[in-house]
């Protein structure tokens, strides 16, 4: 096979290759058929073959050089031949190659053929014959083959007997991408061998048992320093020997090549030059890189790699065709390029700009340009840019030197202006830019500052508050803001008050007075026109109801209902921070049209409340409040619950308050709030519902719809029972945190009981013995009246005198009662008696007067007999007392009624005993109020019946000592639980002991 | 691993220059244990290989396993460590010198045949290739600073030592011309020959380390004439007894 890098003679295609095949075989046939005649010539044919037949060996290209002669050729004659060669490996009989070369050869030339191999001539013997045939119509009897040559070999390496082992080729150079064979020798080393590609073992084939062979595909650029392969033998694991691969990245052809002047001296070229392709080990240096100009014939060796100069000659030449070849060991490309010089100037940057008669809004620009010729017109682009972006462009064409009037500046403010040029009749590029930058003198401010107040209601204090001018409008740097304040109900003196920038407010003390006042800002160029507002005597703001509006991320969207068709415009006013003190005042002026408008600001945050007014402004410049709003950027859960206080703590209820609970400073808008109790009941109350707690357990729920009741009552309790509750707020989505609930205990009612009814009582007896102390002597006189003496009664003079003048008065203590007469009387008289008893001091004395003995049975009612002890004496004093202090008592009435006589009955059967005992001792003075009984008969039965049936009234057949009381040392009547620490009240069975 | 590589190269190349601009200024430092100290850390660091060997064997492609595993120093291309603990101690110096000036001439033939990327733009997988290239060049400064901290030494301790002419390698020690053994072969020399350097360094941070230990050089600069014996070792009948290195890394 041959290869381009043989230096070789003949080419054979393979289409050659078959047709030689064919007319080989019909040569032979025609040889054949003509053997006989020809056969006398046969000693000719021999002299036709190739001789001087030589081989020699370029291995580092695998070539095999082939030269060899023909003799016998007719002098001076050319004749065209054929020559067949044979090249076979290892052994002759081992053709590997067979080919034909032709060509036109003299008599005596040396004729020389190259063949490339693909495998590595070092790895093996090579052997090649030749023979020949000519191949001219001239000469038909000459066309003929020649015997074949001697078989010439080719050995390169001997490893025979060797104990080295050899790798070939050694350090070739190749492009990538290209296939490769290596192969390698082991001579007498019988070890088995592994070879390795950049560490990764590669398989291959024997040649013989002394050679193996790789075939390596494609083989990839790695490294500059080439691609290590390797062998070793495996039983000595020594790296035996190996090779380097030199692989070359392909060279690329130049990109965007291109030539350009700036000057007309010199053309610069320049280009891409793509990937370097030097390789370590001088193995391979850098592509080199040529500049051939066909026109003037000349060319130039490139210094770098990218760019060349080529001076231009002042001969004229317009037109240029320019071939940049560049090259390496393997390869060779090349570009062109074709132009006219004049197409391709690059001016050189515009220099030396200038400015002048710079004002507040414009400026003249100037420049100079390097000279290209009388007959160059440039094109000059100039560039006016402002805070990094570009404001104006202008073009302008140029000769030698350029001038621009900059309009539309703005004072105060720093500009850039540059400038570029290009070639006005030929555009190929711009030049570099040039520029300065410059900066505009200041200018009065444009706008009148934004104003606003606020007023505190209440008083003539008055807060202005201005926003600072806009750089647009300041046009220059803010030193004072001016405020002029007139008194509109009368005349007066302007007052002037000048406010050093950068302060945005301040305050004012009017009186009840309209003032209007007058604000502007001074820059040091002037003042701006002024911001008028006015300031009514009375504010005259009414109250407004406030209304929610729900704001979003991007700020709150709100709208009002204008009230006056005179209105000059309308003010928003908020706080960006409502809970700073200072809060940030903020305002927002829209026009007289305007009913809506969206407050933004980057100072919401989600969570706060914010508050917003909405002002009409006349056009007398008065704000009138018109509406109030009031919302969340995003509401958000109550981050706390209320602290709450128990009062009223009962056994059945207790009362919750949270009153210091603020609804307005809470993350969102509080709509009430949950109650909820815990108890031991399973039941709820009336009013609750059963909630589950996020921790599952289960209680009940009370809802207040009404934010502002921070007070709840929880009723129908239980005494002595705990309870625990929890008072969170809720929103329109969520409520409080799940806070700790708070246990309390209801009491038991007895301390209930002490304190409502205990208390009043001995209040009652305290009050009532106080008065009885304050009255102690009409209620003697009342109650209890001294008794009278006997011995100085005047029945005691009326019996002296009328009946037994020696008749003496008995002592009571002398009188044994013998007889006791029993008057049986009817209870309707009875009663009656007792309810129409009178005075003893009345006519009817000197009737027998009766004192009756009660039955002891308490709800005695019934009629029946009863005993009676007549007392002279003491019949008016009983009347008396049962007078003052006992109301009539109804029979039906329950026993407790009749306490005073109960009462009685008790100090009686205290009495008792001392009767029982020294019945007659006692003297007629120490026993006025004692009157004894004497029990007819004892009562059958056992006492429990007869208190069972008290309601019946048995026959008056027992008594008993009797006391008449007086009505204040009477017990108040007992209720059913009094305690009766003073008086004891005797049971039943206490009576009849 | 590279960061840190690449910092303790950084380290040395700053010791380097330091050490060779002092030089360079006639400013050597009095102090034996001072030098001492200096010397022990440049030995220090140059012994590791991740300072030449490595980037060698990366820009060569012999970081593989198999490659690594027989890239081992060839016996008797360099003096051992043993061979150098006997030399007296301007020997060691002179001798370390030698191997230093011959490892920077053959440093300077491998740079030469490594074209840098650089003016036709450098694509990025040739950037650790030109990472490798410039620790190669950091390597070549420190041996410089190493050799004129030797020079100084050498001055210490009252030697007359010509910097201007670097210890040469006797005459007739330079191998004989043999045919072409490859590029792989001249690789893998290269990869023992700097096996063998790094070896040496380590053997002479060794030898210093002794220095340091012994008693009698804890003083500070001595006039010439006070060390006899290495006085007399520096004659000229022993300089033929000089160990050199014969290795080399691949021209």
């Amino acid at each position: 096979m041959l290869l381009r890098d043989c230096p070789v003679i003949s080419k054979r295609k393979p289409e050659s290759m078959a047709l030689f095949a064919v007319f080989q075989t019909t040569f032979l046939l025609t040889l054949l058929s003509l053997r006989t005649h020809q056969s006398e010539v046969l000693a000719e044919n021999l002299l036709l073959t190739p001789e001087a037949f030589k081989v020699s060996v370029n291995s580092a290209q695998r070539c095999l050089h082939l030269q060899w002669t023909v003799h016998n050729l007719p002098y001076n004659q050319e004749f065209k031949m054929i020559f067949q060669i044979q090249i076979s490996r290892t052994e002759t009989s081992n053709v590997i190659w067979m080919g034909n070369y032709s060509t036109t050869v003299k008599w005596n030339e040396t004729v020389h053929w190259s063949w490339e191999s693909e495998l590595p001539l070092e790895c093996a013997a090579h052997f090649v014959r030749i023979r020949s045939v000519v191949d001219d119509a001239r000469f038909p009897e000459w066309n003929f083959w020649s015997s074949w040559s001697s078989w010439q070999e080719v050995n390169v390496q001997d490893s025979t007997g060797q104990d080295t082992l050899f790798v070939f080729p050694k350090d070739k150079l190749v492009e990538e991408g290209s296939n490769v064979t290596i192969c390698y020798i082991s001579g007498n080393i019988q070890n088995d061998i592994s070879c390795y590609l950049e560490g990764e073992q590669i398989h291959g084939e024997q040649l013989d048992p002394h050679v193996s062979t790789f075939k390596l595909e494609n083989v990839p650029f790695i490294r500059k320093g080439g691609t290590n392969i390797y062998c070793e033998e495996k039983q000595r694991k020594a790296i035996s020997n190996g090779t380097v691969l030199f692989v070359s990245k392909v060279l690329e052809e130049p990109k965007d090549f291109s030539c350009e002047t700036r000057d007309f001296k010199t053309l610069i070229c320049t280009w891409d030059p793509g990937a370097n392709t030097a390789l370590d080990w001088s193995k391979q240096p850098s592509q080199s890189y040529t500049l051939f100009e066909s026109y003037s014939g000349k060319k130039k060796h490139c210094e770098e790699k990218n760019r060349c100069n080529w001076q231009i000659t002042q001969d004229s030449q317009e037109i240029y065709n320019f071939t940049l070849i560049t090259e390496n060991y393997l390869r060779k490309r090349s570009v062109n390029l074709l132009f006219n010089l004049t197409h391709r100037v690059h001016p050189m940057s515009p220099f030396s700009v200038q400015f002048e008669n710079i004002s507040a809004t414009s400026a003249v620009m100037t420049w100079k340009l390097h000279s290209l010729g009388d007959y160059f017109t440039l094109l000059c682009q100039v560039e006016l840019h402002g805070e990094g972006k570009m404001i104006q462009q202008h073009n302008v064409s140029v000769k030698a030197n350029g001038k621009y009037l900059l309009n539309e500046l703005e004072p105060n403010t720093e500009y850039v202006a540059q400038v570029h040029c290009a070639d006005d009749n030929h555009f190929w590029k711009w030049s570099e830019w040039s520029g300065r930058d410059f900066t505009t003198p200041e200018a009065a401010p444009s706008e009148a500052p934004d104003v606003w107040r606020t007023m505190k209601s209440g008083s003539h204090n008055v807060t202005l508050f201005w926003k600072p001018l806009s750089k647009f409008h300041a046009n220059g740097k803010i030193l004072f803001y001016n405020v002029a304040v007139e008194n509109l109900d009368k005349p007066s003196r302007l007052e002037h008050r000048s406010i050093p920038a950068p302060a945005n407010s301040t305050e004012l003390t009017l009186d009840g007075c309209s003032y209007q006042i007058r604000v502007t800002a001074s820059n040091s160029a002037g003042a701006s026109p002024a911001a008028v507002i006015v300031v009514p005597a009375a504010p005259g703001n009414k109250e407004v109801e406030e209304e929610i509006i729900e704001g979003t991320e991007d700020g709150f969207s709100m709208s009002w209902k204008p009230q006056s068709g005179d209105v000059m415009g309308y003010v928003v006013e908020w706080c960006d921070r409502p809970q700073d003190p200072l809060c940030d005042f903020q305002w927002k002026k829209l026009g007289p049209n305007t009913t809506s408008t969206v407050i933004s600001s980057d100072a919401f945050r989600p969570g706060v409340r914010y508050n917003f007014r909405i002002y009409e402004l006349s056009t007398k410049r008065i704000a009138h409040l018109l509406e109030r709003k009031t919302g969340y950027t995003r509401e958000l859960a109550p981050s706390d619950n209320p602290h709450v206080v128990t009062n009223n703590l009962t056994s059945h209820s207790f009362t919750l308050s949270w009153k210091n609970y603020s609804t307005k400073s809470q993350p969102a808008f509080i709509r009430g709030y949950h109650v909820y109790l815990k108890s031991k009941e399973e039941q709820c109350q009336p009013g609750a519902e059963k909630a589950v707690l996020p921790d599952d357990t289960v209680c009940c729920q009370y809802k207040i719809d009404n934010p502002e009741q921070k007070t709840f009552t929880v009723e129908n309790l239980k005494p002595e029972s705990f309870y625990e509750f929890l008072v969170t707020p809720h929103t329109s989505f969520s409520e409080g945190p799940s806070g700790t609930f708070t246990k309390v205990r209801t009491p038991d009612e007895y301390p209930y009981m002490l304190v409502h009814v205990i208390v009043p009582v001995v209040i009652c007896v305290v009050l009532l013995v106080c008065g009885c102390l304050l009255k102690s002597q009409w209620m003697k006189d009342k109650c209890y009246p001294d008794i009278p003496d006997p011995y100085k009664s005047s029945v005691l003079s009326l019996i002296k005198s009328k009946e037994n003048p020696h008749r003496t008065i008995m002592s009571i203590s002398d009188c044994i009662p013998d007889a006791i007469e029993v008057v049986n009387k009817q209870e309707g008289s009875k009663i009656q008696s007792l309810g129409t008893r009178k005075s003893l001091t009345e006519p009817e004395l000197t009737k027998l007067s009766y004192l009756y003995l009660l039955p002891t049975e308490k709800n005695y009612s019934g009629p029946g007999p009863c005993i009676c002890f007549e007392n002279y004496t003491y019949n008016q004093a009983a009347s008396d007392c049962a007078s003052c202090g006992h109301a009539p008592v109804s029979p039906e009435a329950p026993p407790s009624q009749w306490g005073l006589l109960t009462s009685s009955e008790n100090l009686l059967k205290a009495l008792e005993k001392n009767y029982m005992n020294s019945l007659g001792e006692i003297p007629a003075g120490e026993t006025t109020l004692n009157y004894v009984s004497q029990l007819a008969s004892p009562m059958s039965g056992d006492k429990d019946s007869l208190s069972t049936n008290a309601l019946v009234p048995p026959p008056c057949s027992e008594y008993k000592m009797q006391m008449a009381v007086p009505l204040c040392l009477a017990s108040p009547p007992p209720t059913e639980n009094s305690d009766l620490s003073s008086i004891t009240l005797l049971g039943p069975s206490e009576h009849y002991r | 691993m590279p960061t840190q590589t690449t910092g303790r190269t950084l380290l040395s190349l700053v010791l380097g220059l330091l050490f060779a601009s002092m030089a360079a200024m006639g400013s050597c430092p009095g102090d034996f244990h001072v030098l001492l100290g200096q010397l022990q850390k440049q030995a220090h660091a140059m012994q590791d290989p991740s300072s030449l060997l490595d980037p060698y064997m990366r820009i060569q492609g012999l970081d593989f396993p198999q490659l690594r595993e027989h890239c081992t120093e060839r016996p008797g291309a360099f003096p051992s460590e043993g061979a150098l603990r006997g030399l007296g101690r301007r020997g060691f110096l002179r001798t370390l010198d030698a191997t230093l000036g011959l490892v920077l001439r053959r440093l300077a033939a491998v740079q030469q045949q490594l074209p840098e990327a650089g003016r036709l733009g450098r694509p990025p997988a040739a950037r650790p290739r030109a990472q490798d290239l410039e620790m190669l060049k950091m390597a070549r400064l420190n041996i410089l600073g190493l050799r004129n901290n030797i020079f100084c030494m050498s001055r210490l301790l009252g030697s007359s030592w010509d910097v201007a002419e670097p210890t040469q390698a006797a005459p007739g020690t330079s191998p004989p011309p043999t045919p072409d053994p490859g590029a792989f072969q001249r690789k893998l020399e290269g990869c023992r020959f700097l096996r063998g350097y790094h070896r040496v360094l380590s053997s002479a941070g060794q030898v210093f380390g002794e220095w340091g230990k012994s008693p009698s050089q804890g003083h500070r600069h001595r006039p010439p004439r006070a060390l006899p014996e290495d006085a007399s070792r520096a004659r000229p009948s022993r300089r033929g007894r000089r160990l050199v290195p014969r290795g080399q890394l691949p021209r």
